[in-house]
């Protein structure tokens, strides 16, 4: 099992500070990323298209950063050969890496949706929905980053189940937007926009998810992705 | 006893057994039967020391001669040392048990970033748990951009304020980082949310009330006008009256406009478009518009640099005007007023130069507040709404600058602009 200080018992002390380097700026992405969503969100509630096109703009300085991330970690590979929880470690940061990137994109994708919703004016719904599922989904974020600072499995594994609470609160908020949709055909074009938003915000929750499961194969070594944790089961994560 | 008596004392116990072992005969081996008896006893006095210094709290064996002596002094060594060790353990948990009571939340942060010690208020402020937390970075936890950027620069002369992320209710917090130690910070969070909201509602309130009264005060000057353009249907005293009431009410609407103008850049300080500005053709600008609206005046334009700042044009314009009306307004009919655009070092400077009448040094501190004014009885004489020089310093606050006011009473004023040159 991987403790805290796992890493830090290297003989080479520039190696440490490799890797505890890249968690860092894997997590300050991660900080980045969570910013852009939370501004997406509240430029959508209040359909502020300047702010919306800031995000747009914004998604750029991420894209950068997953690129150099990326370069640190094929450099780490190549030049320490990295073993065990190392290994794990290395792997775990290129995949959240990759994640955060789609989330970053993710959120991107619903501040173009503020955009074009902010052209056609308010939406019959008054974003009851999107409000809802996007607090899930923040705080899903965040609790998965928080994990992997922590190396926090319990957590973990809260976030894993938090998503399928999202993937639920998703069907029924699709259900009642077609709703909208039957009552008044003239609102099509603006609850599409939203459907849009909101299979974004579905697709961040699953993303939160992924990150949560890299942590668990980080500190316990265990593949739980594909609805594998339940055919484990607790035992085998013991905790 | 002291170590001199217990030595006399064991010699003359060897003196003592050598004089009786030479009655009976035997001097040498009664000596040494007598130094293996002493030496066994000293042996025999360090094992208990021994086994006594393994639990040095309770009280010391009894023993004969100078290790009695020894025993007590070694005993009330170690228990002062203990009692001063309490005491110190005493205070370290005194202050760290006021910090954990302590509202605001507290963290000790060492030369890499990494949490040492943090109270219990954290959790619902930046979501930090104590004590598990401790050893981790603290950036990796807070991980908010502003945070980040704010925390890593290391310069933390002016305290940091940002919206938190996360929670139903909007959170503002406020951070001030004091570096001590070896690159040790203690940092201090506090939430200023109801503060925040207080001078939201109350910049709010500026801006709904003056709106408001733009409404009605639009249809009384609208019938003023009117009734002022056939002068001839009112007895005398009645125009005058008329008059007055008109020049009023205008007074009044460039107050409510400058109100709401004020409002406005306060709003817009932190989310504002920016766009080039090219300050040489906001001067010429500014000049047609005041040989309008001001015939006499005589504006001189010095610029010596073709460097562009990045700002609201609308915002810095109204600045640039507001200054060059109040330089002309105070000095001397025909005196020339001088604008000039230069790069200084680092800084690049607008300034509005007057040879009027000059401002007392008394009041150079508070004449950026609103509706501030030198001297009362200039008030109707000059017409302005009291807040020009506060929309100066809104506006230069919200485009990265800074006014600064120099004036000598009788030799005239300078007002300065600065911004950082950037590239």
């Amino acid at each position: 099992m991987l403790k805290q200080e796992g890493y830090g018992q290297h003989i080479s002390g520039q190696f440490n500070t490799e890797l505890e380097s890249l968690r860092n700026q894997l997590l300050a992405m991660g900080g980045q990323v969570e910013q852009q969503l939370t501004t997406a969100l509240d430029a959508l509630m209040k359909l502020d298209s300047g702010v919306a096109e800031s995000i747009v703009r914004n998604d750029a300085e991420i894209n950068q950063m997953e690129m150099t991330i990326d370069d640190e970690c094929a450099t780490i590979i190549a030049r320490r050969q990295p073993t065990a929880s190392d290994l794990r470690l290395v792997i775990t940061i290129i995949k959240v890496n990759r994640d955060l990137e789609r989330i970053g994109d993710e959120a991107a994708k619903v501040a173009r949706q503020a955009v074009q919703l902010s052209e056609g004016g308010m939406s019959p719904s008054s974003f009851v929905e999107i409000r809802h599922i996007g607090a899930l989904v923040g705080v899903l974020l965040r609790q998965s980053l928080d994990a992997f600072a922590r190396l926090d499995v319990t957590k973990a594994i809260e976030v894993v189940r938090g998503d399928a609470e999202v993937d639920k609160e998703y069907g029924s908020a699709m259900r009642s937007l077609v709703t909208f949709m039957v009552e008044d055909p003239r609102n099509i074009g603006a609850i599409l926009n939203e459907m849009w938003a909101l299979r974004s915000l579905e697709r961040i929750g699953d993303h939160a998810c992924n990150i949560a499961e890299h942590v668990v194969y980080l500190v316990k070594g265990l593949d739980i992705r594909h609805g594998r944790l339940s055919e484990l089961g607790e035992e085998a994560l013991d905790i | 006893m002291t170590w001199f008596a217990a030595t006399s004392r064991t010699l003359l116990l060897i003196i003592v057994s050598a004089c009786v072992g030479a009655l009976y005969g035997y001097p040498q081996e009664a000596v040494i039967l007598v130094l293996f008896g002493i030496s066994g006893f000293s042996f025999y006095q360090i094992r208990r020391v021994q086994l006594w210094l393994q639990t040095p709290e309770k009280m010391p064996p009894d023993a004969y001669g100078a290790w009695g002596d020894i025993l007590s002094r070694m005993y009330f060594l170690q228990r002062g040392s203990l009692e001063a060790q309490a005491q110190l353990q005493d205070t370290v948990e005194y202050l760290q048990d006021s910090f954990a009571a302590m509202r605001d939340g507290v963290v000790m942060v060492d030369a890499n970033g990494c949490i040492k010690w943090l109270n219990r208020s954290l959790e619902p402020l930046l979501g930090l748990r104590c004590p598990e937390d401790t050893g981790q970075p603290l950036t990796n936890l807070v991980r908010a951009p502003e945070f980040n950027r704010y925390f890593l620069a290391m310069d933390y002369s002016t305290p940091l304020q940002y919206l938190a992320i996360g929670g139903e209710k909007p959170l503002y917090l406020r951070v001030e980082v004091t570096p001590f130690g070896k690159a040790e910070r203690l940092l201090f969070v506090r939430d200023v949310s109801s503060a925040v909201l207080m001078e939201k509602m109350r910049r709010e309130f500026v801006a709904n009330v003056s709106h408001e009264l733009r409404t009605p005060l639009t249809v009384i000057s609208g019938y003023l006008g009117t009734l002022l353009m056939d002068t001839k249907a009112f007895p005398e005293r009645y125009v005058k009256a008329l008059t007055q009431m008109g020049q009023h009410a205008k007074r009044m609407e460039n107050l409510l406009k400058d109100l709401l103008w004020l409002s406005r850049i306060e709003s817009e300080q932190y989310n504002s478009e920016h766009d080039t500005i090219d300050v040489r053709g906001l001067f010429h600008e500014l000049r047609d518009d005041l040989a309008e609206s001001h015939p006499n005046s005589v504006l001189v334009l010095e610029i010596s640099t073709d460097k562009t700042i990045c700002g609201n044009y609308p915002q810095l314009y109204s600045a640039v005007s507001n200054l060059a009306i109040n330089a002309i307004k105070y000095s001397p009919e025909g005196n020339p007023v001088t604008l000039s655009w230069t790069l200084q070092g680092d800084d690049l400077c607008i300034r509005v130069r007057d040879r009027g009448l000059g401002i007392d040094s008394s009041h150079i501190p508070r004449l950026t507040e609103r509706f501030y004014r030198v001297d009362d009885s200039r008030n109707s004489a000059t017409g302005g709404t009291g807040l020009g020089l506060a929309i100066v310093k809104h506006v230069a606050a919200a485009n990265d600058g800074q006014l600064k006011i120099e004036s000598k009473l009788g030799e005239g004023s300078t007002f300065t602009l600065i911004f950082p040159a950037r590239g």
